[in-house]
């Protein structure tokens, strides 16, 4: 499979309050037209950084070092305006403020089709057909709502819709069950390979989900403080995860006993800037550990783990 | 949406009812016997017990309030708003002649302020911490804070009498509407920018932008339809409430630079006294202040879809 999408040795840095704060360290990633990635880690690992970074989206006053490679172009701030939502879109992770809420939804549809003069009965058309494809109840009534007279599991629909109704070769979608009904997500997932799977289209899901990324992605890669500690075949997640944080994220999980790790309490101590990110809290950890970053190392079958320990 | 305009228009029903009753007690509100005033304007300055009796049956002013109220509402609702004490002319006609000077004097103030603080909001939040913004920001807090009097005399000293491009006082044609309405205008001016360039940079955090942004919406279309609808909610409310302050700050404007409008007449009719003039100013200063109010509730159910299909509070 040739690469859609590659990042290489991508740096991110906010500068807070005089503060220079590393939201990504070096993160290399890859990409295959029609592979699906699942981007796993807690708040603060750098995937929505990661994502804002690949659209071009990142907040004022952001460092951006290393190369992000779009269909074998190195992108560059131009091309971002030219590729959001026509070859790369981001579905939103805060479903209940990301639909504008003086604007009805038909309005901010059409706004998406304006690639030429389309007559209006064929707007409407493509837009009801979307609306069908993201199976959205009574799909005729939503152009003409607002968004608050739509539920959260419909606005979700609706931001499927929208951000798929281009046909983008790669859909990112962050946490695109944040703050849904439990019973809400799965069919919302589903919905997600589906639709992604049919037009053999490229995704990257950002998720605290360990189960989700497992049942939805190819390919999963996990984060840790703004760098990635091990990418891993879907299929092999749950019983060969190898890294100490995958390791205690699997042991955390709720069916597994909710395993709280003896060294995860209280706030982590201020970012290591050399070593291995995780080596404060991690139970393998050798004095090795904090004086070298390790690499990534392969252990077959395309699992890749940064801990010298084990691999 | 209809219950909303229903609800609305009732409740300006009910604040028109008030007004009409408020005003109405304004007589019995100054010191002094009404009837004395209405003896005095009529019979001179010497009146006696007789002659103040006298117009105290001929107005009914011997009756109870309410009885009085009622008499009042009926000349009223036949558009009679009685006649002044000093000359003798309808209260309705002389509030005919003088209000289009006052509307004009009105509208030509908050044309002057949102041409000015509109643009200024939106470039100082565009380019937010840049000499553009300090500027603007401190062009709007000197707008507020200097109260419009002042101004006046000021813009008087400066084009009238330094320039001599402008006439100190006046009425008719473009060059003497210029100083009245900056003069009634700035506060306005300064309020509505800052306003603006708040609410424009707060929205510009919101979630729905950035998802706009990774849908492919270009810049010029997130900024005029998705931020700018969305930012101008809190500003609508704030320039209907001015636009009722602008109506009385227009009594104090219209007397310094001879305006003869509506501000004018009531300040004359306090002078002399001519409460038939002051109610019927005030009356009308009022009605207005409501149907304003009217006209932004309805401007901002069209701004904000949540208010138009609200069926509660």
């Amino acid at each position: 499979m040739s690469a859609l999408l590659q990042i290489d040795r991508l740096s991110v840095i906010y500068h807070i309050n005089g503060y220079a704060l590393p939201a990504l360290q070096e993160v290399d990633l890859h990409l295959a037209a029609g592979e699906k990635l699942g981007l796993v880690g807690e708040s603060g690992a750098g995937k929505t950084t990661l994502a804002g970074a690949v659209m071009g989206l990142l907040p004022r006053g952001a460092t951006v070092k290393g190369k992000i490679i779009f269909k074998g172009k190195i992108l560059s701030p131009a091309h971002f305006a030219r590729l959001r939502g026509r070859e790369m879109v981001l579905i939103p992770q805060n479903v209940y403020n990301s639909l504008n809420p003086v604007l009805s939804i038909g309005q901010q549809m059409e706004d998406l089709q304006i690639e030429g003069k389309i007559p209006r009965e064929k707007r409407q058309a493509t837009m009801l057909n979307l609306l069908q494809k993201v199976r959205l109840p009574r799909p005729q009534a939503v152009p003409g709502s607002y968004p608050h007279q739509l539920s959260g599991g419909m606005k979700q629909r609706v931001l499927l819709a929208m951000g798929l109704s281009r046909s983008p070769s790669l859909v990112l979608a962050d946490e695109p069950t944040k703050g849904l009904d439990p019973v809400r997500r799965m069919g919302i997932l589903s919905l997600v390979r589906e639709l992604v799977d049919r037009n053999g289209q490229s995704l990257v899901l950002i998720t605290h989900d360990l189960n989700a990324a497992v049942y939805l992605c190819d390919t999963v890669a996990l984060m840790y403080r703004g760098q990635l500690v091990e990418i891993i075949p879907a299929s092999r997640l749950l019983t060969a995860g190898l890294h100490p944080y995958t390791r205690a994220l699997l042991a955390a999980a709720p069916e597994r006993g909710l395993g709280i790790p003896a060294r995860v309490d209280g706030p982590p101590s201020p970012f290591p800037l050399h070593g291995c990110p995780y080596s404060p809290l991690c139970e393998l950890c050798l004095p090795a550990c904090r004086k070298e970053k390790p690499p990534l190392f392969p252990v077959g079958h395309g699992h890749l783990v940064r801990c010298g320990q084990i691999a | 949406m209809g219950s909303y305009l229903l609800r609305r228009m009732l409740i300006a029903l009910v604040s028109l009812v008030g007004v009409t009753f408020i005003t109405f007690l304004l007589i019995f509100l100054v010191p002094g016997d009404p009837a004395e005033m209405v003896a005095e304007a009529r019979f001179g300055h010497a009146v006696g017990d007789r002659e103040v009796e006298l117009v105290r049956v001929m107005e009914g002013f011997d009756q109870a309030i309410p009885t009085q109220y009622w008499r009042w509402m009926g000349h009223l609702l036949s558009l009679d708003l009685g006649h002044s004490l000093i000359n003798r002319k309808p209260v309705l006609e002389l509030i005919r002649s003088r209000l289009p000077a006052t509307l004009l004097l009105a509208f030509s103030s908050l044309l002057i302020s949102l041409v000015i603080a509109l643009p200024a909001g939106l470039l100082a939040a565009l380019r937010k911490d840049t000499w553009l913004d300090t500027f603007a920001r401190l062009f709007a807090l000197l707008g507020v804070s200097i109260p419009g009097f002042w101004l006046s005399y000021l813009l008087i000293i400066f084009f009238s009498l330094q320039l001599k491009i402008l006439p100190v006082s006046g009425y008719g044609g473009l060059k003497t509407l210029v100083m009245p309405s900056l003069a009634l205008g700035l506060g306005m001016t300064g309020l509505v920018a800052r306003l603006l360039r708040a609410s424009l940079l707060e929205v510009w955090q919101q979630d729905y932008l950035r998802a706009a942004r990774a849908n492919g919406i270009g810049e010029r279309k997130i900024l005029f339809k998705y931020a700018l609808k969305n930012a101008m909610i809190p500003v609508v409310t704030v320039i209907g409430l001015q636009l009722g302050m602008l109506l009385s700050g227009t009594v104090i404007i219209e007397n310094i630079f001879g305006w003869p409008g509506l501000g004018m007449l009531l300040l004359d009719g306090i002078f002399n006294r001519d409460f038939p003039i002051v109610q019927g100013c005030v009356l009308v200063i009022a009605v207005c202040f409501i149907l304003i109010n009217v006209a932004v509730d309805l401007f901002y159910a069209w701004l904000d879809p949540r208010i138009r299909w609200s069926t509660g509070g």
